[in-house]
């Protein structure tokens, strides 16, 4: 049994901020052009009033928009955003109860098991693995995974503390908020179905990227060891784990023929150095068709490679039928594969 | 059904102060007592809510799996064999949540072993009076059953909407200066633990009576609230006196730990032969509450 995307729904805030208006506002410019490295011109940023919950509950609703599911027809609902605000301009960053509770009430979901998941940006893809599995052993029929993550606020606390070229905190300078849902099913056949997918967390590099209060100024932080996090070594788990996947299992990359492949958008240098990574060690080219909005939205975190997919989908850069490899990347360190088939997925 | 618990542990040193110490050090005497390879877990599930320095990334069940050295570099391990971590956050009901994954996965033989993890404490690590919880750790590990009469035999889930949702828990980003990574508050609604009782009374008690489970042998490991909630919701649910386990006077509310804690208890009070029969019945902020029946292996 397999199962599928059976709808996706983002959600975007009205407001943008331009890199170049990020980055004049720090207090200590950097001697590089951070939107020429990392190809992010804008980022969408919430309102005053908005929060991980609502950017949640947004998302959440558009895609139940268009899904044949109703709200009383979900299963379990899984919320598995890096941020926890709540309170609109408060800022409460909430651990208890889990944001599932009111997510479900506010979208008329009382009967649905729920939970939050917190794993870095792979959050959402925490919540699609759990409902894969559990689909597929029969203990549940679908469920709505959602992130709602208002991530600007380590921007603004590293526009105050960055002082040096190799500072932890520039990764905080690229991301943008966003919300995202999707919904997992059983697929009825393999023209629209999540074919595989595996992750897996690699805690030797656990402590390279953290996120917490800033012990400097008022403000939430990430703090992010470059240099080994994004060191060949650590990219190319990833294609190394689908090797060994693959040679389990008898296939090779080259027969499954994607059309496409969906990175984490964490900067356009750093999408194009994890395809080429990972073509080494497969020894075959990847799909040259390399989905990305990071000019346009920068890292929205757990909800970027369905920002991502929802403009693909939307603009018609995935066809019916399209097979897309989709390849998970957050802090902890966590990677992996998913291969998907889109037919049906309406956006 | 048919995953089983394999093996517990706990962590009650009082000079430990991290969640994550705590989890580690529960985890490791929980893979000891099961004489296993940790290197077979693939599935590690944290559950703890409340983080040291108040840390939101990573999952801080990576930071366990760190300490817990279980297959922490896929090539350099070279070995095939992989993990993944995550953190579930479910109040004091997220581990019966893990255990209904767990259950899952097990059946499927999507992994050989699950360890899940719980432990929480206040991000300071100064354990301040208006923290209600309890600073322990607690692992439990589970395993497959081939006899579908022993190990989980049902789950169930329900919640309310409560005024202030009962209990909430949350650092003011907008108000915590520099001091951020020692922040809490922990607000409790005026009639949170008697709502909370009554609604995870009723969640167990209809999920007995419609799977028709014979309350008269039935222990209970539950929330423990305070002092008193146990033994009371025992009674609603309508189990003998003596069905009840008492935590809280030896250890206060563990909150994410309390069902690892509970069993671990239960073994070395040898309660757990086999076809011993325990309800676990959770109750948490928002409000929810579940219930999982479970049969000794």
């Amino acid at each position: 049994m397999k199962t599928r995307f059976e709808s996706l729904g983002i959600y975007l805030p009205e407001g943008v901020t331009l890199m170049k208006d990020r980055v004049g506002a720090m207090e200590v410019p950097p001697p590089f052009d951070l939107e020429a490295i990392t190809g992010i011109q804008q980022v969408h940023t919430a309102s005053k009033d908005e929060d991980s919950f609502t950017l949640a509950l947004a998302a959440a609703k558009d895609c139940l928009s268009r899904s044949r599911y109703k709200p009383e027809d979900i299963d379990v609902i899984i919320i598995g955003s890096i941020t926890r605000f709540t309170g609109g301009a408060l800022r409460n960053f909430t651990f208890e109860p889990p944001l599932s509770h009111s997510i479900k009430y506010a979208l008329g979901a009382p009967q649905a098991m729920h939970f939050d998941v917190s794993n870095a940006c792979a959050g959402m893809f925490t919540g699609v693995f759990l409902l894969d599995r559990m689909i597929r052993a029969g203990t549940v029929r679908n469920g709505l995974v959602i992130s709602g993550d208002f991530i600007t606020p380590i921007a603004e606390t590293a526009i105050r503390e960055i002082v040096g070229a190799t500072d932890p905190q520039f990764g905080s300078m690229t991301v943008g908020d966003s919300g995202a849902a999707v919904i997992i099913d059983k697929a009825v056949d393999d023209e629209d179905c999540i074919d595989y997918y595996e992750i897996m967390s690699c805690a030797e590099y656990s402590q390279l990227c953290l996120g917490m209060p800033s012990d400097k100024s008022e403000g939430m932080a990430l703090y992010t060891i470059n240099a080994e996090m994004h060191k060949k070594d650590r990219i190319q788990l990833w294609p190394r784990f689908q090797l060994a996947y693959y040679q389990k299992n008898g296939r090779h990359i080259t027969t499954e023929k994607f059309d496409h492949i969906l990175h984490h958008q964490v900067g356009s240098r750093a999408i194009s150095n994890a395809s080429k990574y990972g073509s080494e060690i497969f020894e075959a080219e990847l799909p040259k068709s390399s989905l990305s909005v990071v000019e346009h939205c920068g890292n929205t975190a757990t909800t970027a490679h369905f920002v991502t997919l929802y403009h693909a989908l939307k603009d018609k850069t995935v066809k019916k039928g399209d097979k897309v490899l989709i390849v998970p990347a957050a802090s902890g360190l966590i990677t992996g594969f998913l291969s998907a088939t889109f037919s049906n997925l309406k956006v | 059904m048919g995953a089983i618990i394999l093996a517990t542990g706990i962590s009650t040193d009082k000079s430990v102060k991290s969640s994550i110490d705590h989890a580690a050090i529960a985890a490791k005497q929980c893979i000891a007592n099961a004489k296993i390879k940790a290197e077979d877990i693939t599935l590690i599930i944290n559950n703890g809510n409340f983080r040291d320095s108040n840390i939101v990334e990573p999952a801080i069940a990576l930071l366990i799996q760190k300490q817990l050295g279980i297959n922490l570099d896929f090539i350099k391990a070279n070995n095939g064999k992989d993990a993944f971590g995550l953190d579930l956050m479910n109040g004091g009901i997220g581990a019966l949540n893990a255990m209904k994954i767990a259950d899952a996965f097990l059946q499927s033989d999507f992994t050989r072993y699950v360890l899940i993890v719980g432990g929480d404490s206040h991000p300071s690590n100064n354990n301040p009076a208006d923290f209600p919880y309890t600073t322990v750790g607690s692992a439990i590990l589970l395993g497959k059953n081939a006899d579908p009469k022993r190990g989980f035999q049902g789950f169930d889930f329900k919640s309310e909407e409560f005024a202030g949702q009962g209990r909430l828990a949350y650092f003011e980003a907008k108000n915590m200066g520099a001091d951020g990574r020692n922040r809490l508050t922990v607000k409790s609604a005026p009639g949170y633990i008697p709502a909370a009782l009554k609604l995870a009374a009723n969640t167990a008690r209809s999920f007995v009576e419609a799977h028709k489970i014979p309350t008269a042998k039935l222990t209970l490991i539950s929330s423990q609230l305070d002092a008193a909630f146990a033994k009371g919701l025992g009674k609603e649910i309508g189990l003998p006196s003596a069905a009840a386990m008492d935590l809280f006077s030896q250890f206060g509310d563990t909150h994410s730990s309390t069902f690892g804690v509970g069993y671990h208890q239960l073994q070395k009070q040898g309660l757990t032969k086999p076809g011993s029969q325990i309800l676990f019945v959770g109750a948490a902020a928002g409000l929810d509450s579940g219930v999982a029946h479970y049969v000794s292996s």
